[in-house]
C-alpha cells in the first residue's frame, strides 16, 4: 500500500515543491496550511507521517501534534516538526514529535528522517 | 492615546516619542531600503517589551531565508521567536480566499494570540490581490477597525517598485513613513523621511539612515534637533574672556575672546591653525576649564608631540582628563554622527573650551555640503548656549597673497569673530601674520602682526612694525632670538 504524508505549512514554496519530490518518490501527499486544517484533513484521509510547520496561523505545529497524540485514531501517525529556529521547538514533555527537520533541509535529510521513521513498504 | 515607541535609535526622536497605540501605519521604500530590517527590529523591542507580536508575510520570501538574515543581527533573540514574536506566512491565504481571507487570518491571528504589534510584510501583495482599489480600501479599513477594537499597532511594509505619487491608502494610514537609498556621487545615502504623522509633531525632512549588524539607527539631521535661538532667550550669562595665553594676541583681543563666543579662524595650509588651537585650548585649561580638541586631519599622537614642541603640557592635561582629543577621519561618514558626539563630550566632560579643527573636514562628512553651513549655525548656537567658547578653524586655499576666499558660504556671517592668519613670501623667506577680522561687540586692535611658531609657544609681535615692513616689502631678516611669551 502506498504510504502516505501530510505537509502542513503555511508557507508559499517549501511545501509545494516537497509535495512534488515526495509525490514523484512514490508518496500519497496531502497539503493543508495550517494546523487546524491539517486536523481536518486528517479527519477524512488517512497519513501515515505528518510534517509540519512549527509557527502557523489559527494552530501551531506543536499543538497540531498534541492534538494527533491525544486522539486515539490517530496517536500512531508519526511526526516530523520543521523549523527555522531549533531553539523553538519544544523540550522535554512537550515534545510529542517524533524528530526535527531544521530549515532549510536538503531533499535528502528529508527521505532520511521519512525513511528512519517509517521504513519504506 | 499611548505612545509605542519602536526603539530604533533616532526613529522615536523624529516621531516625537513613537507610534501611537492602535494606529495603522505604511512604511514605504523600494527594496534594499531596510523595511524588512525596521519591521523585524521593532517586533523585537516590542517583544522586549512584553508586547505580543505578529509578523505577517505576505511575500513568497521565505521564512527560514528571513530567520537566517535576521540571526546576524544584534537585535535578534531565538527565546523571543514562537513565542513573543510569531512568524506566519499569509499568502496562501491571500492567494486562496484573497482580501476577505486575509483580513479574517489577520484578525483570527490577533485575537488568538492577544497581539499588540503586527508587521504586515507585503502590501504590496495584497494589493494585487484586489479586484479593485475600492476593495483594497475596503481591506485599510478593516485592518484599522481591528486595530481600533484591539489596541493592537499595525505597520504595514510596502515596496514602491510601482510609480510613486498619490496612494488612496495614504490618505487612510494614521502616519506613513518613506525609506529611500539614493546615489550622491559615488555615495550610496539611505534616508527615511516622516510624510505624515497624525497626532503629533514629527522631525520634517530627511534623515540619515544606517543599516548595521547592530540593526537600523536613524541619525536626526542635528539642526533640527537643536533648539534654534529664539528673540525672547535671556542674555547669555557673563562668561570670563577665553585668552590664548599669547601675549601679542591677548592685548590686539584687550584681553582674550569673548567667553562663551565662536571664533573661526582662516588661513591656508601650514599658516599655524591647528597651532593656534592646541594653544587656545592649553590656556583655558591652565585657568582649570576642560579643553577638547576635534579633529579630521591630524591623528592625536601626532597632534600631542606638536603640542610638546611648543610645551603646552597637553600629555599630563590628558591623563588627568582636562583635555580630550577626537578624532574623525575625513572620510564619508555622517555629519550628524560627528555633531552627536562632539556635543555629547562637551555635556559630559564639561567642556569649556573647544576646538573644531578644520571646518572644511567637516564637509567631507557632508552628505549635502549645502548643509554645512546650517549645521555649523546650529552647533554654534548650542555651544554658546552651553557656555563654551570655540575656535573653528577653516582652510582657505590661498597659500600665499593677500586674497581671502571663504570656502564655506555664509559661515563668516555666523561668526562672532574671525581670526586670519596668513603667508606672506617677501625675499625668498615665508613669513606668518596674524589680523583679527571681526569681534563681535567688542573693541579690538585691528592691525596686521607677524607670528611666528616657536619651541616655547606661539610668539606674537608686540606691535605692527615688522607686519607693516614685510607687508611693504622692507622687512628685516628675521630676529634669530624671538621674544619669549610673557
Amino acid at each position: 500500500m502506498t504510504q502516505s504524508v501530510l505537509i502542513v505549512d503555511d508557507e508559499f514554496g517549501l511545501a509545494d515543491i516537497t509535495a512534488e519530490l515526495l509525490t514523484e518518490a512514490g508518496y500519497d501527499v496531502a497539503l493543508a496550511i495550517n494546523g487546524k486544517l491539517g486536523l481536518a484533513s486528517l479527519a477524512t484521509r488517512r497519513a501515515d507521517i505528518v510534517i509540519t510547520d512549527l509557527m502557523m496561523p489559527v494552530m501551531d505545529g506543536p499543538e497540531l501534534i498534541r492534538r494527533i497524540r491525544a486522539d486515539p485514531k490517530l496517536a500512531q501517525i508519526r511526526t516530523i516538526l520543521m523549523t527555522a529556529l531549533p531553539e523553538a521547538v519544544p523540550t522535554g514533555d512537550a515534545a510529542m514529535h517524533d524528530a526535527v527537520l531544521v530549515k532549510p533541509f536538503s531533499f535528502v535529510e528529508l527521505l532520511a528522517t521519512i525513511h528512519r521513521l517509517l521504513p519504506p513498504a | 492615546m499611548g505612545r509605542v515607541d519602536t526603539g530604533i535609535p533616532g526613529l522615536d526622536t523624529i516621531l516625537n516619542g513613537g507610534l501611537f497605540q492602535g494606529g495603522v501605519y505604511i512604511v514605504e521604500g523600494a527594496p534594499g531600503t531596510g523595511k524588512t530590517i525596521l519591521g523585524n527590529q521593532i517586533c523585537f523591542h516590542r517583544a522586549a517589551r512584553g508586547d505580543s507580536t505578529i509578523y505577517i508575510t505576505l511575500l513568497a520570501e521565505s521564512h527560514t531565508r528571513l530567520i537566517a538574515h535576521l540571526r546576524g543581527m544584534a537585535f535578534f533573540r531565538p527565546e523571543l521567536v514562537a513565542s513573543a514574536i510569531y512568524y506566519i506566512s499569509a499568502f496562501k491565504v491571500l492567494e486562496e480566499a484573497g482580501l476577505d481571507g486575509l483580513q479574517k487570518s489577520v484578525q483570527d491571528a490577533v485575537t488568538a494570540r492577544k497581539a499588540t504589534f503586527v508587521v504586515l510584510d507585503g502590501l504590496v501583495s495584497a494589493e494585487e490581490f484586489a479586484p479593485s482599489a475600492r476593495d483594497f480600501k475596503k481591506f485599510i479599513h478593516g485592518l484599522q477597525t481591528i486595530s481600533g477594537m484591539t489596541g493592537c499597532t499595525v505597520v504595514m511594509l510596502s515596496s514602491t517598485e510601482r510609480a510613486a505619487g498619490f496612494r488612496p491608502e495614504h490618505t487612510m494610514v494614521d502616519g506613513l513613513i518613506e525609506l529611500s537609498d539614493v546615489v550622491v556621487g559615488v555615495q550610496s545615502l539611505r534616508h527615511v523621511l516622516v510624510r505624515k504623522m497624525r497626532g503629533t509633531p514629527q522631525l520634517r525632512g530627511r534623515h540619515a539612515l544606517e543599516i548595521s549588524s547592530a540593526g537600523i539607527r536613524i541619525r536626526p539631521r542635528i539642526e533640527t534637533l537643536l533648539r534654534s535661538p529664539d528673540e525672547d532667550d535671556p542674555a547669555p550669562r557673563e562668561i570670563a574672556q577665553a585668552d590664548f595665553g599669547v601675549v601679542g594676541l591677548d592685548a590686539m583681543l584687550r584681553g582674550g575672546l569673548p567667553g562663551g563666543s565662536n571664533t573661526v579662524v582662516l588661513g591656508p595650509s601650514g599658516s599655524g591653525k591647528t597651532m593656534l588651537g592646541l594653544q587656545f585650548l592649553s590656556a583655558g585649561i591652565r585657568h582649570e576649564g576642560v579643553g577638547l580638541y576635534v579633529g579630521f586631519y591630524e591623528r592625536p599622537a601626532s597632534l600631542l608631540a606638536k603640542g610638546n614642541r611648543l610645551g603646552l603640557g597637553l600629555d599630563e592635561a590628558r591623563a588627568n582628563g582636562l583635555l580630550h582629543l577626537f578624532w574623525e577621519a575625513p572620510i564619508e561618514g555622517v555629519l550628524d554622527a560627528v555633531v552627536e558626539r562632539v556635543l555629547r563630550a562637551v555635556v559630559d566632560q564639561r567642556v569649556t573650551r573647544l576646538c573644531f579643527d578644520g571646518l572644511h573636514g567637516f564637509r567631507h562628512h557632508a552628505e549635502y555640503p549645502e548643509r554645512t553651513r546650517a549645521v555649523f549655525s546650529a552647533l554654534a548656537d548650542e555651544l554658546t548656549r552651553r557656555g563654551v567658547t570655540t575656535l573653528f578653524t577653516l582652510e582657505t586655499s590661498d597659500l600665499v597673497g593677500s586674497g581671502i576666499e571663504i570656502p564655506i558660504d555664509g559661515v563668516s556671517s555666523l561668526a562672532d569673530n574671525i581670526l586670519l592668519l596668513r603667508h606672506v613670501e617677501l625675499r625668498s623667506q615665508l613669513y606668518r601674520l596674524i589680523s583679527i577680522l571681526k569681534v563681535r561687540d567688542r573693541a579690538y586692535d585691528g592691525a596686521i602682526r607677524e607670528f611666528q611658531i616657536t619651541d616655547r609657544g606661539l610668539i606674537v609681535a608686540d606691535t605692527f612694525d615688522s607686519a607693516e615692513q614685510i607687508l611693504t616689502g622692507a622687512a628685516r631678516t628675521v630676529t634669530a632670538e624671538p621674544e619669549p611669551a610673557r
